[in-house]
C-alpha cells in the first residue's frame, strides 16, 4: 500500500475547490487547499507537496504563473498542474511560464470543466511520472 | 502656447529661394526644427524621411505641384499638417487645396506674424487629433479587455455548475450520497443566480449608458422613494440582523429625475451597506440640502473600504478583495450603475471611509425647486 500522495490545490472559486478536492480525495489523495496565491505561499513554507494543481485567472495571469516559479523553485520535483477556464489564445504571457533557466514551470495543462475522470488520470498520470 | 517638449519639425517646400530662407527663419526663431526644399520631388522624400508635424509648400511650382504635394503627403501620413501658401489666391484654388486635404491657407504675401500664427493653429489641431486618436485607442483596448473580462465573469459560474453536474453524473448514487447531492444542487442554483445578477445588472448598466434607464426628468421627492426601497430590503437586512434607520422628512429633499434609476440607485446603495455591514450593525440615511443641491448620505458600520479601493470602487467588475475568507457574492456592477445613474441625472457620488468604523456614500443630485404638483 503506497503512501497518501498530497496534493496543493490552489482555485479562488470555493465550488472548484469543493468539487476538485472531492475527486481527488475519492480517488484516494490527500488535499490541501487555498484561495489564491497568498494563502498558498503559506502553506508551501511549511509543506512540500507531491502535485500543485494552480489555476491561472483572467485579470491575475502573472500571479498564477509567479506562484508556479515558485513552487518550482522550492520544490523542483513536484509537479505543477495548471488548470483554467480560459480559452487557449488568451493565455497570452504562456512565456512567462518559462523560468530563469528557461524550464517551464508548469508540467501539464487543462482546461475548465474538466471531467471528472481526465482530472483524476492527469493527476494519476503526473503523480507517477 | 503650450508647446509640447519634444522639438517639432517643419518641411517647408518652395521653389523661391528668398521664401524658404524668410520662412526658415521666422519659423527656426519660433522654435521650430526647419528643413527646406527647392522642388515637390525633393520635398516628398524629405517629408518620408523626416515625418514632419507640418508641411508648408508653394502651390505653383515647376516640376511635381504643389496639389500633388498635398495628395502624396496625406498618404504618406494622414497625421501631417498642410498649410498651403500660394500668390494666386483664388476661392477656388483655396478650395480645391482644402478639398485635398490641405489644413488651411495662407496667401502671399504675407507677414511673420501671420505665418506663425496659422502654424501654431495647425499645430494645434494636429495636437488635438493625435489626442482624440490616441483617446479612440485607448478606449478600444478598454473595450476589448472588457469583453475578454465580461465573459470571464459569466463563465466562472457556469463552469462550476458544469462541475456539479458533470460530477453527479458520473460519479453515481453509491460514491455521491443523497445529502452531498443536494448540497451540491443549491451550490448550482446559486451560482446559477449569480450569473443571472451578472446579467441583470449587466444590462441595466447599458441601459443606463444608452440612456434608456434615466429617460423622465420629474420632479421626485427621494424620501417616500427612499422609503420605498427601505420597505423592500427590510427582510434581506432582518436576516442578518442589520438595523435601518431614515430620518427624511417628506418634501425636503426634492430633484429632477427618474423614479426607476433613482429606486435603482438607492437600492444598490443600501442593498451594500445591509451586505458589507457587520453583524448586528446600522445603516443610517441622511439627508441635506446646500448650495442648490441635495444631498444623500448612506452610512453602514462595516469594516471599512481602504483608500487604494476607493479609488477604483465605482469602476466596472471592481471588487474589494475580502480580507476574510467568507466570501460575499456581489456582481461586481452595483457602484458603476450608481455612478452612471448619478452622472447622467447631473450629480455626483462620492465615499469616504474608515478602516473598523465604516463607509459613508454620498449622492449629490441638483434639487428641484418646483412646487409638487396638485
Amino acid at each position: 500500500m503506497s503512501e497518501k500522495r498530497r496534493i496543493l490545490l490552489v482555485d479562488d472559486d470555493v465550488d472548484i475547490i469543493e468539487q476538485f478536492s472531492f475527486l481527488l480525495r475519492e480517488a484516494g489523495h490527500d488535499v490541501i487547499t487555498a484561495r489564491g496565491e497568498e494563502e498558498a505561499g503559506d502553506i508551501l513554507e511549511s509543506v512540500k507537496p507531491d502535485l500543485a494543481i494552480v489555476d491561472l485567472m483572467v485579470d491575475h495571469l502573472d500571479s498564477g504563473f509567479v506562484l508556479c516559479r515558485r513552487i518550482k523553485d522550492l520544490y523542483p520535483e513536484t509537479p505543477v498542474l495548471i488548470v483554467t477556464s480560459n480559452p487557449p489564445e488568451a493565455n497570452i504571457g504562456m512565456d512567462a511560464a518559462t523560468g530563469e533557466d528557461g524550464r517551464f514551470v508548469h508540467d501539464a495543462f487543462i482546461q475548465k470543466p474538466v471531467e471528472p475522470r481526465e482530472l483524476v488520470d492527469a493527476v494519476q498520470r503526473l503523480l507517477s511520472s | 502656447m503650450n508647446r509640447p517638449d519634444k522639438q517639432q519639425t517643419i518641411v517647408v517646400i518652395d521653389d523661391d529661394y528668398v521664401m524658404r530662407l524668410s520662412c526658415s527663419k521666422i519659423l527656426a526663431k519660433a522654435g521650430f526644427r526647419v528643413e527646406t526644399f527647392e522642388d515637390g520631388a525633393q520635398g516628398l522624400e524629405g517629408i518620408a524621411r523626416l515625418r514632419p508635424d507640418l508641411v508648408v509648400v508653394d502651390l505653383k511650382m515647376p516640376g511635381i505641384s504643389g496639389m500633388e504635394v498635398i495628395s502624396r503627403t496625406a498618404q504618406i501620413d494622414p497625421a501631417i499638417i498642410i498649410v498651403v501658401i500660394t500668390g494666386y489666391a483664388t476661392i477656388s484654388t483655396a478650395v480645391e487645396t482644402i478639398k485635398s486635404g490641405a489644413y488651411d491657407f495662407l496667401p502671399k504675401p504675407f507677414s511673420p506674424d501671420e505665418l506663425r500664427l496659422i502654424v501654431d493653429r495647425g499645430l494645434e489641431r494636429r495636437r488635438l487629433l493625435q489626442e482624440t486618436q490616441r483617446l479612440e485607442m485607448e478606449r478600444e483596448l478598454l473595450r476589448r479587455r472588457f469583453v475578454t473580462f465580461v465573459s470571464h465573469q459569466l463563465k466562472t459560474p457556469l463552469v462550476a455548475i458544469h462541475q456539479y453536474l458533470d460530477a453527479m453524473r458520473h460519479l453515481g448514487d453509491v460514491r455521491v450520497t443523497a445529502d452531498q447531492r443536494q448540497e451540491w444542487i443549491g451550490r448550482c442554483l446559486e451560482r446559477s443566480d449569480e450569473m443571472l445578477a451578472i446579467i441583470k445588472d449587466w444590462l441595466t448598466l447599458s441601459k443606463v449608458e444608452s440612456g434608456h434607464l434615466c429617460t423622465e426628468r420629474k420632479r421626485i421627492d427621494l424620501t417616500p422613494l427612499i422609503r420605498d426601497v427601505l420597505k423592500a430590503l427590510a427582510e434581506v437586512a432582518a436576516a442578518k440582523g442589520v438595523h435601518l434607520a431614515a430620518e427624511l422628512p417628506e418634501n425636503t429633499y426634492c430633484v429632477r429625475g427618474d423614479r426607476n434609476s433613482l429606486s435603482v440607485l438607492f437600492d444598490n446603495l443600501i442593498s451594500n451597506a445591509i451586505k458589507y455591514n457587520r453583524p448586528n450593525g446600522n445603516v443610517t440615511i441622511t439627508g441635506q440640502v446646500r448650495e442648490g443641491d441635495v444631498t444623500i448620505s448612506v452610512t453602514d458600520t462595516g469594516i471599512g473600504i481602504a483608500p487604494e479601493d476607493q479609488q477604483r470602487l465605482f469602476d466596472e467588475f471592481y471588487r474589494v478583495k475580502a480580507r476574510s475568507s467568507a466570501s460575499t457574492s456581489g456582481t461586481g456592477l452595483g457602484l458603476a450603475i450608481c455612478r452612471r445613474i448619478v452622472s447622467e441625472l447631473g450629480g455626483r457620488i462620492d465615499v469616504e471611509s474608515e478602516a473598523n468604523t465604516g463607509s459613508t456614500f454620498c449622492v449629490r443630485l441638483p434639487a428641484c425647486h418646483e412646487a409638487a404638483a396638485l
